[in-house]
């Protein structure tokens, strides 16, 4: 059982390279074959009047862009193998240091709205599913799907109008205040905090009934099981073979689940970014698209592809923890 | 009651956010017709909020400052971008925000005034010798200027700076083309040469500098891998304190300044790119200024709490929205057809029914009141009959079958599409309106909604018929060429005409400001006969401006892009609400330079002269 679980695992990892490597060739081939060009967006952006197709096709040459597609995706390739990521096209800055920089606020907030998401999903899914179809299942699937179908613009909006300008009670945009670093650290963590409460609200509660309903289901799924129908004739308290029994299973499909949200956790939010003035990763792949910014669209999406594929692999072997029956041979 | 306000306030933040970004369009619109109609409903019981408008360009925002002593000189500035910055790389910068910041942390030898005319930079330049067949400029600079990081600033600096943009390696957008060399004479001579004579001279000659005791070793390195991009070492009234990436940057007034000092001791950008939260931000005094939409500056009419904090700005703008025929199509080659095309247009009535009137009807690429702005052409009529007569004059006649008019010698129906950007507000309308008249006359316009990458691309490749844009015009008239000369870098529409040529070279070539004055003036003429373009509007630059914040100038450029820009803004001493107190004495104190002559907080008409120094 050892052996094989090694086995298993140093296969899903040589697996690994091929599967980046289509990943990668499939990105650069759709981003090149779309029409625009770097270097034109930034002649059309440039404020001197006398800009010409001269100078677009000598800042080409600068950025390596007139030579073969397949030589520059070549060219990446190696560079990545060494772990250099490249320029931005953009700033001229490496790559590898615009999204070090930008991570940190979008994975704050993701991961605060991902737990604020679980931790009331969870407890609703599984209250649901014990009372299936009873009031509480009917009204609070009722209220998760009206939440769902509320956009998160306007949410935002509304949110930031109501307690931003009408009760002044939570700052408008940003990640912290101007004045944060003469703050004392617990001041910096009260500022962080008022600053991340309505983004993170906005991004969680679209997931609210998502996570609900699946938790809700599986839920019932366990409870069908026979050890359950067991534990029952045993004569165990019914809140006994809720918590005990069933909804520690329930949570077993939650792993390749949460595995998958892995990538989602650096990915960013557009639109929440832009009202919320929020400088995450979402504005910074979005600014790139738009300019054609190539090496930095490579490198998210080198990222984000690394990010589901270890993320499927650790949510496999976390599965095999958490579930015994399951076996890697 | 609250409620209703509540509503109709995310009512016109929705609409607003219709306006300005195009990329929430739909969903946007969706919403807001939901909470219009809730809204419309529930007028009936709505409350009286006090009609108290806003002024509008009032008088005191243009005060300049006379008396130093009026003046607080601890005062904080907040300015808001839309986007921020990439880089702050003098020889590297593309957009307006950096452009915007760069003047304020770095200085050019000349600048360019709110009337498009050339400003030297007084505390830099001493004089000027042009040579008398204009092809070598001579500048002798003022000792005693330094960089921020206190190394001395000479012309070898100068000289540097411009054998970096011309390096091969370095992804610089202006090179300074039609400039042969410019060297160092000695410390504070420079001397440029010239391929060509030109009457454009300080708009060739300017560009932006560079410490060479920095750069030099990164360019024999590695020349776009430079500190100055994040860490920028000027010679501007401002020095970078704090930059978080698309956060903020902080500013502080730099006490080594020998030019000007600029009133406010702080300047902080942020940035915050929607408008509908920008403007939330304004009306809760967090920031000093904003640039609005159209709905916006409408929605702001009858805002009480805005009216607290701000004042509206409005002016006219050169920046000009245009639908590019593409001369090498069979349907626009002949003028008569472009002219028809604009004749079926009612640009007037669009502007009064879209645009609230907020937009000016443009006759030729140049704004009214530039110098080159000739004020005989008059508008084509919209008339749909006279179009008609025109394509029938064209050869384009009615086919009763089809509905579509047709070429008789060879069968070519008039059918065409139009491209234009995704993202610009309004564009799509425009061309419904066009449309719908255009089918009147039995022509078939096709809209094609672009992103603007491809749209770019297929504009540069002249793979079009018909493309709508934008573009500004406020630099020197001889730029046009550009755009319409035959060989134009940007050409999009293959214009190509002997006569605008002749006229083209006229204008590089004439140095008397009247007689070349009339060259242009004529050329709008020919350009406004012949309808390269159907030339639609300019728009007007509309903005929020702190009711605290004096100085203001217009410009065709806007009221931010121009020198003195916002260095020349000032709150009175008084009226100060952030930062520390700070008089002019105090000030004074701060500094061994012998500031008092200098501190005219840009007052008057000497701007940027040389009337101060040793």
């Amino acid at each position: 059982m050892h052996s094989g679980f090694l086995n298993y695992v140093s296969r899903r990892l040589l697996l690994l390279v091929p599967t980046l490597l289509g990943i990668t060739l499939v990105t650069f081939a759709v981003i090149r074959l779309a029409p625009g060009d770097p270097a034109a967006i930034q002649a059309a952006h440039a404020t001197e009047p006398d800009v010409s197709q001269q100078d677009v096709e000598r800042l080409r040459k600068v950025y390596g862009l007139d030579s073969p597609v397949p030589l520059q995706y070549l060219r990446w390739l190696f560079s990545v193998a060494t772990l250099d990521f490249g320029q931005s096209l953009d700033d001229h800055r490496p790559v590898v240091e615009r999204i070090a920089e930008r991570l940190p606020a979008t994975l704050s907030l993701t991961f605060f709205a991902l737990l604020l998401a679980l931790g009331i999903a969870i407890p609703i899914g599984v209250v649901a599913g014990v009372h299936q179809d009873k009031p509480f299942d009917r009204i609070s699937s009722l209220v998760l799907y009206a939440l769902y179908a509320v956009p998160s613009f306007a949410m935002a909006l509304g949110l930031l109008f109501l307690f931003g300008v009408e009760l002044r009670w939570l700052p408008l945009f940003g990640i912290r205040s101007d004045d944060f670093e003469t703050l004392a650290l617990p001041g910096k963590v009260l500022d962080l905090a008022r600053h991340h409460l309505l983004p993170v609200l906005c991004l969680a509660y679209g997931s609210l009934a998502y996570y609900a309903r699946f938790i809700r289901q599986s839920f019932l799924e366990t409870v069908r099981q026979d050890y359950i129908r067991t534990a029952r004739a045993k004569g165990l308290s019914e809140r006994s073979v809720v918590w005990r029994h069933a909804f520690r299973n329930t949570l077993v499909p939650l792993t390749t689940l949460v595995g998958l949200l892995f990538p989602a956790l650096v990915s960013g939010s557009l639109v929440l970014e832009t009202l919320f003035s929020w400088p995450g990763i979402g504005r910074l792949l979005y600014d790139a698209v738009l300019s054609r910014d190539y090496p930095t669209i490579m490198g998210l999406s080198f990222l984000s592809a690394l990010l589901v594929l270890v993320g499927t692999l650790l949510a496999d072997i976390a599965y095999g923890l958490v579930d015994p029956r399951v076996t890697y041979e | 009651m609250s409620g209703l306000i509540e509503l109709s306030l995310l009512c016109r933040m929705a609409a607003g956010h219709r306006e300005g970004e195009g990329r929430y369009r739909a969903r946007a619109a969706a919403l807001a017709s939901v909470v219009l109609l809730s809204f419309v409903v529930c007028s009936g019981c709505g409350g009286e909020e006090a009609e108290r408008p806003a002024a509008v360009n009032p008088p005191g925002l243009f005060e300049r400052a006379r008396d130093p002593a009026q003046v607080a000189w601890g005062e904080r500035l907040r300015r808001r971008l839309r986007d921020g910055p990439e880089t702050l790389h003098p020889l590297l910068l593309r957009s307006d925000s950096e452009q915007d910041l760069m003047g304020l942390l770095n200085d050019s030898l000349w600048n360019v005034g709110p009337d498009l005319e050339p400003v030297v930079t007084g505390h830099l330049v001493e004089r000027t010798e042009i040579s008398p067949d204009h092809k070598v400029v001579t500048v002798k600079l003022r000792p005693g200027n330094s960089w921020h990081d206190g190394h001395p600033f000479t012309a070898r600096d100068v000289a540097f700076s411009f054998r970096a943009l011309r390096d091969e390696r370095v992804p610089a957008m202006h090179r300074v083309d039609g400039v042969a060399a410019v060297e160092a004479l000695d410390d504070f001579t420079v001397r440029y040469t010239l391929d060509e004579p030109t009457p454009a001279l300080y708009w060739q000659l300017t560009f932006r500098l560079v410490p060479e005791h920095i750069m030099a070793a990164e360019l024999e390195a590695d020349p776009t891998q430079s500190r100055l991009a994040r860490q920028p070492v000027g010679l501007g009234p401002y020095r970078l304190l704090e930059w978080r990436s698309d956060e903020l940057l902080r500013l502080e007034r730099w006490e080594g300044y020998r030019g000007k000092w600029p009133a406010f001791k702080e300047v902080l950008y942020r940035i915050v790119p929607d408008g509908s939260v920008a403007l939330e931000l304004f009306r809760a005094g967090e920031i000093d200024e904003m640039e609005l939409s159209g709905d916006q500056w409408r929605a702001l009419e009858s805002d009480a709490r805005f009216a607290e904090v701000g004042v509206r700005y409005m002016a006219d703008e050169a920046t000009l929205t245009f639908i590019c025929w593409n001369t090498k199509d069979p349907l626009f080659s002949d003028a008569r057809v472009r002219r028809a095309m604009t004749m079926a247009l009612d640009i007037e009535g669009f502007i009064r029914s879209y645009y609230h009137g907020l937009c000016r009807r443009s006759l030729g690429p140049w704004a009214e009141g530039t110098w080159m702005y000739n004020s005989d052409v008059r508008p084509l009529p919209f008339d749909p009959e006279g179009a008609a007569r025109l394509l029938a004059e064209a050869g384009f006649s009615e086919d009763a079958t089809t509905g579509v008019r047709r070429r008789e010698s060879d069968g070519l129906e008039f059918r065409f599409t139009l491209l234009g950007p995704q993202e610009s507000k309004g564009f799509a309308e425009l061309a419904q309106v066009f449309q719908h008249s255009l089918r009147s006359i039995g022509v078939e316009l096709e809209l094609q909604l672009l992103e603007f990458a491809t749209l770019l691309e297929r504009a540069s490749q002249h793979e079009f018929q018909a493309l709508g844009l934008a573009m500004g015009t406020a630099a020197d008239p001889m730029y046009i060429e550009n755009r319409f000369g035959t060989d134009g870098g940007r050409n999009y529409g293959c214009y190509s005409n002997p006569e605008l040529d002749s006229l083209l070279e006229k204008g590089r070539t004439t140095f008397d400001r009247e007689a070349r004055a009339r060259v242009y003036r004529e050329m709008q003429a020919l350009l406004y006969e012949e309808q390269p373009f159907t030339f639609v509007f300019f728009r007007s630059s509309l903005w929020a401006f702190h009711k605290r914040l004096r100085g203001l100038s217009s410009s065709p450029a806007g009221p931010v892009d121009h020198y003195p820009g916002n260095l020349a803004w000032w709150v009175k001493e008084g009226e100060q609400l952030f930062g520390e107190r700070m008089t002019f004495t105090e000030l004074c104190e701060r500094t061994d330079l012998p500031i008092a002559t200098w501190c005219a907080g840009h007052g008057g008409d000497d701007r940027g002269g040389g009337d101060r120094g040793k």
